[in-house]
């Protein structure tokens, strides 16, 4: 049948209805080759076997993917007259109770449901959703927040049609502007409409599409063409694919009205031979559409005709350049030419042609419909309308999502997105694939548009929008777009086909370790001069990746050329295994745990003690940044690294055999370490080592710093503490305590009498909420509290404690304050997932009995007879994201009250400004910290600041890392080599240096803790060791990283 | 379509040149005696221009998009003003040819094209040091003062001086100092090897070098095999 009136398409359109909303039962499987991949199509035989096994009355569909591919597989239920309910992550289990419960027993399943589709969710005016009573106890698709931003234009029909059923689309207004445009308007009336649309290319150079069309029509010439360019090629991209798997017609039709605006019989649809099923689905679409008189001759009984035939590309990043994509077209090598002449002018054998994107296309019909003005009502002034970005990588929901222009990018990411999974930090995002660049966190502020983005120094492009978190390298990140376009380079012209060469070969050499400084002013002029000398796009934003993360993250570059480090463990040539060289103190972790493995438990700890002076303090307080890095947790779970620190530590401290500590010849110089805290006890414990002669100076009573007056003794006992300073002692460390400097000792005569000092004065001075009573009594600073309680001082808590904060010093105050029988009231600003403390610590302290409540912000204190009794605090609700991926606690009317005996304040601690001022050193002028370079020099080249005083409140590894590193510099400075590798490389021990045969999966064992019930009566330690073999099944679980290549990295 | 009688003015490096429109900016170069270095375009095939190496880049100061274009497919229109001399035009050529040198085998001492390289003329021009004297050496083969067992420095030695004292017959001296990169600095060696020079007479010859060369030559000469 052709379709040659309007009621003859109104046929169609009511035949499609009947399809889409009216039949019976419907089982809809999301079938794009997302869904697929997911494991769709056995689910789909499943159901087809299944429903006629039992003879069940339903239909079973399959549709285009709806843009929620980390919900795949999706399978949809609508009953008739009832809303369509989605279910995502089905497998066969589900899948027999979803038909069982839903589509034969007619009730959803709560549970399981993800969302219902109860109304028109996308712009399509015609045959859109009839709008059934929802069920009650299921989202719907607009309170998703997936979708609750999103606009859809483009994706109207995607996983809503069957994309194999022409008069689906039809009953979606499909063709209805093809109709219209074809009787009704003339061929410049629809030029007209695109250019008021101000539509831009949507293939990535966003041209205006209007003007393209106009250069086109008005080209002389009786032959001209239409080309879809369907080549998709940068990675992360897939939103091309996507509309020519769910939503063909959209294309085709848009095809038809630009070919009959500009005048050109024959179409070209020129797309990866990668994408078989869009492929198999678009001919499928063309053959039908030829059937019904939409393409071919006499289309709609209008005296114009139109083919569209399938050019399939071998899948050459290059042939997606217009000039390109012709050549290969025409049969030709796909290399591209200069232009002038545009295709416009000269294109497909030497003809007019009009190329433009997919996506582009599929907004046609769009316009058509409903007026270039309603278009340019969305998106932003310049860069109207929508755009589909395809949003991938280190995200929560990963998907499709059509926005309008100009959203901010953090609400793409954060809001739609959900953010980064598993608890890591946000690091860049990448536009534009190859061609693209690097955003970093403070610029997710701006709109997504095309110009915003190329002030950035990154582009739309297609609109793949990869998201990169904190274990990612960014120069490898370069490194590997780089790979990528010298190898899709045509080789025509010499600046693309040998710069990006020898760019990549710079990258690599950083990559490796092999880095120099001036490789960096090679790159940025190589890349400028890419960038402009080169024949077409490929060459000319090849540098792109480059340019912007050598803009963005020039730190990193500097640490894998000066430190020879790369911080995400990424460049494997760099580092032996994830977990060493995350630690900060470079602890040989798979070394001691393959002791531990082999039995030799002691020496174990001494592989410890080799980088690090603590490590019984550390296997029980240490914050681990290296479990996180574990290889092992991508396979099941991370080893449990620091368990076994103190496993072979409790040992070691059971053996009580005098610790191996390789020294070196005694040196004639001394040095001055201020402060005896972990920084300053280690600096002294490797300058010891190194032969020097160190002093330490504390001021309080007895050493230790914040590892006896800060960490509460239920988590780590002070006999520990006690033994391995002694250890430090006995090496040859002076320790001077109770003298505090500029005190007792003027700062100047340290300088004097002493060759260098390092200073770890840590940061003890706390932040104060800066509200009217807090010096009265019944306010209590929290590092003092806890400094008090540890050296056993008495402290009023009375009956009732209120604790102000969220971080560690709270949760620490907290849990000393139940243990000395007072009621615990701990408020927080924010939610509970966004404290600072140690989840750890936060759950027992929850287990303990401790009150929470969050979301307030204290206001002002309640003040009776002089004295504070409790805190008014306002409500908070989360408000915007901010660029950070935290949701900004935002105020609200009401307010609460907290009455207490005393009130803890532990919001933070700064660096006592005042004393500072006497080393005359530069500090930062908003948190009082002093500044130091990356070896840990002050101003004064004879003066070395770490720890707290130069990080701000830090770990207890850090601290010690910064000391190793502090005697490390000063060693240099002193006897101008670097001697404490060599010092390192004395202790060597001989281990098992086998490949672990443990790749099954072994879960991670834990310690044991005491019951709540029998911590809260005292301050006995919480968490027990590890037994024997515990200890040994979770060594026996390493997979050795530091043996081979197999370093993780980019798989 | 304009006629072809129709006269276009363009200007180039300032200065107003009338042409014939289908023209390219080259051919009007060529025609007004304007420099514009080329390398794959070839007046043979002048229908035939690709476009490709990027030797021939000019920058459109006005009548177009502001850039750098090949002039050698860029169509004149009027008023077109391109700069065949400015700061942007020559660093992109100096890249285009630092870069096909980074590809280039530079065995120059037994290339047919030494003394005549329009290649090592442009590393000349743009201040590449990257060939080496026998580059611009027109002794080919028996001319080469190597066969006659004179030890000329030439296959050692930077180029820049067009070969001054090899065209006259004399040996090269090593004026503009021993090359850097080994890879050209073994094709010398390779060639004295060849020759049957000792490692001992090389060195005395060398000495005109700074000592850090001398013992870099020293140590390439043990790898590959002198006595």
């Amino acid at each position: 049948m052709k379709i040659s009136n309007i009621s003859d398409l109104d046929k169609m359109a009511r035949e499609g209805e009947e399809r889409l909303y009216n039949t019976h039962a419907q089982l809809i499987f999301g079938l794009g080759t997302c869904g697929i991949a997911a494991g769709g199509l056995p689910l789909k035989e499943f159901a087809e076997n299944y429903i006629d096994e039992e003879n069940i009355k339903a239909d079973i569909i399959s549709v285009g993917c709806i843009g929620m591919c980390h919900a795949e597989p999706l399978v949809d239920v609508k009953l008739p007259g009832k809303p369509r309910v989605t279910y995502s992550e089905v497998d066969l289990e589900k899948l027999k109770r979803i038909i069982d419960q839903h589509l034969i027993g007619g009730t959803p399943i709560l549970d399981m449901a993800l969302c219902q589709l109860t109304k028109e969710m996308s712009e399509c005016e015609y045959g859109i959703i009839d709008e059934p009573e929802p069920y009650d106890g299921i989202l719907t698709y607009g309170e998703l927040p997936f979708f609750s931003k999103q606009q859809r234009i483009v994706l109207r029909n995607c996983g809503i049609v069957n994309p194999e059923e022409i008069t689906e689309y039809v009953a979606r207004g499909g063709y209805m502007s093809a109709f219209k445009a074809l009787h009704d308007v003339a061929r410049g009336g629809i030029i007209d409409e695109m250019k008021i649309s101000g539509i831009r290319g949507r293939g990535g150079a966003g041209f205006p599409t209007g003007l393209k069309w106009d250069f086109c029509s008005r080209a002389p010439g009786d032959v001209k063409y239409m080309i879809c360019n369907a080549d998709e090629g940068d990675p992360g991209a897939y939103m091309d694919r996507a509309v020519l798997e769910g939503d063909p017609h959209s294309v085709i039709e848009g095809m038809v009205i630009g070919a009959y605006a500009m005048g050109a019989s024959e179409g070209y649809i020129y797309i990866r031979a990668e994408y078989p099923l869009a492929i198999e689905r678009l001919e499928k679409a063309i053959e039908q559409a030829e059937r019904f008189g939409i393409l071919g001759e006499r289309i709609f009984g209008v005296d114009f005709s139109f083919r569209i035939h399938i050019r399939e590309g071998a899948g050459v990043f290059v042939c997606g350049e217009e000039t390109a994509l012709i050549h290969s077209i025409e049969g030709k090598r796909g290399e591209p030419r200069p232009r002038p002449p545009f295709p416009a002018a000269s294109g497909l054998w030497g003809r007019p042609t009009n190329i433009n994107n997919v996506e582009t296309w599929a907004n046609v019909a769009m316009i058509i419909q409903r007026g270039g003005k309603w278009f340019s009502s969305m998106g932003t002034m310049k860069s109207p309308g929508t755009k589909v970005f395809s949003l991938v990588g280190k995200i929560e929901r990963a998907g499709l999502v059509e926005v309008p222009m100009g959203i901010p990018m953090k609400d793409i990411i954060y809001e739609i997105g959900g953010g980064v999974p598993d608890g890591r930090n946000f690091k860049a995002v990448q536009t534009g694939g190859p061609s693209g660049g690097c955003i970093p966190a403070e610029h997710l502020d701006i709109g997504v548009d095309y110009e915003n983005l190329k002030t950035l120094g990154s582009i739309v492009g297609s609109g793949g929008m990869v998201v990169l978190d904190e274990d990612t390298c960014m120069v490898d990140v370069a490194r590997y777009f780089l790979t990528f376009t010298s190898e899709e380079s045509c080789g025509k012209c010499t600046p693309c086909r040998v710069g990006t060469r020898r760019m990549l070969e710079i990258l690599d050499k950083i990559c490796n370790g092999h880095g120099e400084m001036s490789d960096l002013d090679i790159l940025k002029s190589l890349s400028v001069q890419i960038r402009d000398s080169s024949l077409c796009a490929l060459g000319g934003t090849a540098p792109n990746p480059v340019m912007t993360t050598m803009k963005y993250f020039m730190n990193e570059y500097l640490e894998h050329i000066q430190q020879k480090k790369c911080f995400p463990s990424v460049c494997a040539a760099m580092f032996k295994s994830p977990c060493q060289n995350t630690c900060p103190a470079e602890t040989n972790v798979p070394g001691y745990i393959q002791l531990i493995n082999e039995g030799r438990y002691v020496e174990a700890y001494e592989v410890n003690r080799e980088n690090n002076p603590f490590p019984s303090i550390c296997g029980r307080v240490c914050e681990h940044p290296c479990e996180p890095r574990c290889q092992r947790g991508q396979l099941d779970e991370a080893i449990a690294i620091r368990e076994l620190k103190r496993f072979c530590s409790d040992e070691a401290m059971k053996a009580n055999q005098p610790a191996k500590i390789t020294t070196l010849d005694k040196v004639d110089k001394t040095v001055a370490i201020v402060g005896g805290g972990p920084s300053g006890l280690s600096a002294a414990y490797f300058l010891a080592r190194l032969g020097y002669s160190p002093t330490v100076f504390e001021s309080a009573p007895k050493a230790g710093g914040w590892l006896r007056y800060g960490i509460p003794k239920y988590r780590q006992p002070h006999d520990v503490l006690d033994k391995e300073i002694e250890d430090i002692i006995n090496l040859g460390v002076e320790l001077k305590t109770g003298i505090a400097i500029g005190r007792d000792v003027p700062f100047s005569k340290l300088k004097d009498e002493y060759d260098a000092v390092y200073l770890a004065v840590g940061a003890q001075l706390d932040k104060k909420l800066g509200l009217e009573g807090e010096d009265l009594p019944g306010v209590l600073p929290g590092l003092q509290v806890l400094r008090d309680i540890n050296s056993d001082k008495p402290v009023a808590m009375g009956e009732k404690t209120l604790i102000i904060g969220g971080g560690n010093v709270a949760i620490d105050v907290a849990r000393t304050a139940i243990r000395m029988g007072t009621e615990v009231t701990l408020c927080y600003r924010r939610e509970e997932q966004d404290m600072p403390a140690y989840d750890e610590e936060i759950q027992h302290c929850k287990e303990e009995g401790v009150v929470y409540h969050f979301l307030v912000s204290p206001e002002k204190l309640i003040i009776e007879n002089g004295k504070a009794v409790g805190a008014v605090f306002r409500k908070n609700v989360m408000g915007d994201f901010t660029k950070w991926g935290r949701r900004k606690p935002e105020p609200t009317d009401e307010t609460i009250e907290v009455r207490a005996d005393s009130i803890v304040v532990a919001i933070g601690q700064n660096l006592d400004g005042e004393f500072a001022k006497d080393f005359e050193l530069k500090l930062l002028s908003e948190s009082n910290l002093i500044i130091a370079d990356d070896g840990l020099v002050t101003g004064d080249p004879k003066i070395f600041a770490g720890g707290d005083a130069v990080l701000g409140p830090a770990s207890v590894i850090e601290a010690i890392g910064h000391g190793r590193k502090a005697a490390r510099s000063i060693d240099m400075m002193l006897s101008g080599e670097d001697r404490l590798a060599e010092l390192e490389k004395q202790n060597f021990k001989d281990y098992g240096m086998e490949e672990p045969k443990n790749e099954e999966i072994l879960m991670r064992q834990s310690s044991k803790e005491l019951d709540a019930q029998d911590r809260t009566c005292g301050f006995e330690e919480v968490v027990m060791c590890l037994d024997e073999e515990c200890a040994k099944k979770e060594a026996f679980r390493c997979l050795r990283c530091d043996l081979s290549a197999n370093t993780g990295g980019d798989e | 379509m304009p006629s072809s009688s129709f006269k276009i003015i363009i200007t180039i490096d300032g200065k107003e040149i009338a042409c014939k429109p289908n023209q390219t900016v080259l051919d009007v170069a060529i025609k007004n005696n304007i420099d514009i270095p080329t390398l794959c375009y070839n007046p043979l095939f002048s229908e035939h221009r690709i476009g490709a190496c990027r030797m021939c880049l000019v920058e459109i100061m006005a009548g177009g998009r502001p850039g750098l274009e090949p002039s050698c497919t860029l169509p004149v229109s009027s008023g077109l003003s391109v700069s065949t001399t400015s700061e942007a035009v020559y660093q992109a050529r100096r890249t285009v040819v630092e870069l096909l040198l980074s590809e280039h085998v530079q065995d120059c001492r037994n290339c047919m094209k030494s003394g005549d390289c329009s290649f090592a003329e442009l590393c000349r021009d743009y201040d590449i040091n990257g060939v080496s004297v026998c580059a611009e050496c027109p002794n080919q083969e028996e001319g080469c003062l190597l066969s006659r067992n004179v030890l000329c420095l030439g296959p050692i030695t930077y180029a820049g001086c067009n070969a001054y004292c090899t065209r006259k017959g004399y040996r090269c001296e090593g004026c503009h100092t021993v090359m850097a990169n080994e890879d050209i600095l073994r094709f010398g060696l390779k060639a004295y090897k060849d020759q049957g020079f000792s490692k001992d007479e090389i060195l005395e010859a060398a000495k005109v070098f700074s000592f850090d060369s001398v013992i870099k030559l020293e140590k390439l000469m043990i790898e590959e095999g002198f006595v």
